[in-house]
């Protein structure tokens, strides 16, 4: 199918015939001076805090400061085409970024520009980037499950739909593969997925996308992408950007996870613009209002009541800690923001513990109500027994004879420790987590060696989906532990065993 | 009547500051005296036409070296005869304080204040072509009327707008210039036509 040329210039001789002759009325102010992505501005003298103005080459802004003279704007792209005198006008209007169907699959800037190549975002909806988050009455207690398919956060601290649960720790212990493999998990699912990356190194962006991509996330996948060399005030507006666009999902009723990685990026991004802004500098040079840029950010996964089509929004933000300092300013804020948080150490990924989750001070506040019942019955008292193991264990290393009641709480500890192992990329599925969690914590490892837990495991999975598939089956439409799906399982273990060359 | 000048990008909050302070207090006297309007006017053409023409006395009066006795002196000399009682000791006071080199903020911020205590408004109109004094008139009292306020008009001959007019008030402007409406149709247009096109191709390809 074409489009000729002829059609287009019709199309465009009746927009100008019926273009509607109006005084153009505007507000307008003069650049005072410009750099390092601000600009005060003299005049705007109604312009209202957070509305946009546009500069001469049609780059835009936000009034970020309104002092009693001038008005302090942040500029959202090139500010090196701006001129001191340049005249700049206000449009009357909030910053809104497109959003709908068509930003699915696509890779974005935090203003809704395509950056993958693949043409404009076909789209005529548009949502404001800031907006007040649900209130009470339009809320519902989190108590869906959002598998995030990795079996140590799945059994010990859940994620719910419309929960927010932080990823923190240092560099390198894992955090975004963490991400990455909860939206790989919600393949089939009918979330959707956005993946904010905030002043990250555009070569890690590109191995996200194209982790996603040759695992068929990008399907259902938004990445919002706002590098390092992105100015400041852009990696600022990313996250509220990204979450525009997952809300959009959330109020149609729909389910969406949004990955923020990381905000302590979008922290330094905001105290830089606060500091060239001259608001006085607080605790860790950040502005006094970090804390609420964080809260009113986080305020907006919510799961929506029944009314309002009860979806959901999901949120796993990202912080980066220096040297495992989680009472950092930051990393203090986000935990006491958000429902819970996963924390990855250095020492435990390195040991070979991967996700390299510390159990001990892990927690989800919305626990086992965002869990089936199945997983409730396997995984019940396992995030505390583990956390006692680790202090057996440091114990035991001090080489006392022990007796044999201690002597099995550290071999079923090692056993668990080397079941919750899991390879970047593989998230599993609820039903199959069940049925090896189910197999170590009702001690039928205990006779496997423990370097051979692992192979067993995918022995005994993999049994179970050649010859037994309906124990999967009946799992996750049953969502229980019934008496008869456990007797499957145990005989579907003692088989394996006998068959298992350990 | 002198103008204030345009809208300079050097911007000085703690001048402007100044400006204000000095000029509250100055047309509070010269309201007493019954001369608002020809103090105000009689320190505008301080500023503009001696100290405009005049840079070096310009640059004497913001020198803080220069004792505040001389500055009195050199304005005796100057402004004695010319100068009505109230501007003059104004004059004075300022350099007895070293504030001489504030007074281009204080001439603007006291013109300013002047005209928002009468109503005043200045209205910047920007023509392609020189507008004729009848014209001229005409537009005026139609400004006044719109506003319901006494306007002054400041005009600016910019060929660049093609034709029409723009209005500045404030910070509002009401842009009627060909130019301008050239500009919006063509953002119009290219918005609704680009949707116009989505919308057949989408019919068509259904």
């Amino acid at each position: 199918m074409k489009f000729n040329s002829d059609e287009i210039a019709s199309v465009i001789a009746a927009e100008i015939e019926n273009f509607g002759d109006q005084i153009d009325v505007r507000e307008v102010g003069t650049v005072l001076e410009v750099g390092d992505g601000i600009a005060r501005v003299y005049g705007l003298s109604s312009v209202m805090s957070g509305e946009m103005v546009e500069f001469p080459n049609g780059i835009t802004g936000l009034a970020f400061n309104l002092e009693e003279n001038s008005v302090g704007i942040i500029i959202l792209g090139d500010y090196l085409k701006i001129q001191e005198g340049d005249e700049v006008r206000s449009l009357g209007k909030l910053l809104s970024v497109p959003v709908g169907e068509a930003v699915v699959g696509r890779v974005l800037d935090p203003l809704g520009n395509p950056l993958d190549g693949k043409g404009p975002v076909h789209t005529t909806e548009q949502r404001p980037v800031e907006v007040i988050a649900a209130g009470v009455a339009e809320r519902q207690p989190v108590k869906e499950p959002m598998q995030t398919g990795i079996k140590a956060i799945d059994a010990m601290t859940p994620v719910g739909r419309g929960q927010r649960e932080l990823i923190i720790g240092d560099r390198k212990t894992g955090k975004t593969a963490v991400a990455i493999d909860a939206i790989l998990n919600q393949k089939n699912t009918g979330v959707k997925c956005f993946y904010v990356a905030i002043g990250q190194k555009d070569s890690s962006v590109a191995l996200v996308i194209d982790a996603l991509e040759k695992h068929g996330a990008m399907d259902y996948t938004t990445v919002i992408v706002s590098g390092a060399s992105a100015p400041a005030p852009l990696q600022y507006l990313a996250p509220y950007a990204g979450t525009a666009m997952a809300e959009y999902f959330m109020f149609k009723g729909e389910h969406a996870l949004i990955v923020y990685d990381d905000l302590s990026k979008q922290a330094v991004a905001y105290r830089q613009l606060s500091l060239l802004m001259r608001r006085p500098p607080g605790r860790e040079a950040f502005p006094g209002d970090v804390f609420y840029c964080h809260s009113r950010l986080l305020e907006r996964s919510a799961k929506l009541s029944d009314d309002l089509g009860g979806g959901s929004l999901t949120s796993l933000p990202i912080i980066e800690t220096l040297e495992g300092e989680v009472s950092a300013y930051i990393p203090t804020n986000v935990i006491s923001i958000t429902d819970g948080q996963i924390y990855l150490q250095p020492d435990l990924f390195f040991a070979g513990i991967r996700p390299a989750m510390n159990v001990g001070i892990s927690v989800s506040r919305v626990g086992g109500n965002a869990q089936i019942k199945a997983m409730k019955k396997v995984a019940g008292g396992l995030r505390l027994d583990l956390a006692a193991f680790r202090e057996l264990e440091a114990f035991a290393q001090l080489g006392t004879e022990l007796d044999p009641a201690t002597q099995a709480k550290l071999d079923l500890g090692y056993r668990m420790v080397e079941l919750l192992k899991q390879q970047q990329y593989q998230p599993m599925d609820v039903a199959e987590q069940i049925v090896s969690l189910y197999a170590a914590t009702r001690g039928h490892l205990n006779e496997i060696p423990v370097d051979k837990v692992r192979a067993f495991e995918q022995a005994l999975l993999n049994q179970i989906k050649d010859r037994s598939p309906q124990i999967l089956e009946n799992i996750r439409t049953g969502k229980d532990l019934t008496p008869e799906i456990e007797e499957a399982i145990k005989t579907a273990i003692s088989n394996c065993k006998a068959g298992f060359k350990a | 009547m002198q103008e204030s000048p345009q809208i300079d990008t050097v911007f000085d909050d703690s001048e402007k500051h100044i400006g204000r302070v000095y000029a509250t207090a100055l047309l509070k006297v010269a309201g007493k005296a019954n001369a608002v309007d020809s103090t105000v006017d009689e320190i505008q053409s301080v500023v503009n036409d001696v100290l405009g023409n005049s840079p070096q006395l310009e640059m004497v009066f913001k020198n803080p070296r220069i004792d505040a006795s001389a500055k009195l002196n050199i304005l005796d000399r100057l402004f004695g005869d010319k100068l009505s009682g109230v501007s003059l000791k104004f004059l004075k006071v300022l350099a007895s304080r070293q504030r001489l080199g504030s007074l281009s903020s204080i001439a603007k911020a006291a013109s300013q204040m002047r005209d928002e205590a009468v109503g005043r408004l200045q209205v910047k109109v920007t023509t392609a072509q020189a507008i004729e004094p009848g014209q001229m008139e005409r537009l005026r009292q139609h400004l006044a009327t719109v506003f319901s306020a006494d306007v002054r008009v400041r005009t600016t001959v910019d060929p660049a707008i093609l034709g029409g007019m723009v209005v500045r008030v404030g910070d509002t402007v009401y842009d009627a210039s060909v130019d301008g409406r050239l500009r919006a149709m063509q953002r119009q247009t290219k918005t609704n036509a680009e949707a116009s096109v989505r919308r057949r191709l989408a019919e068509l390809s259904l």
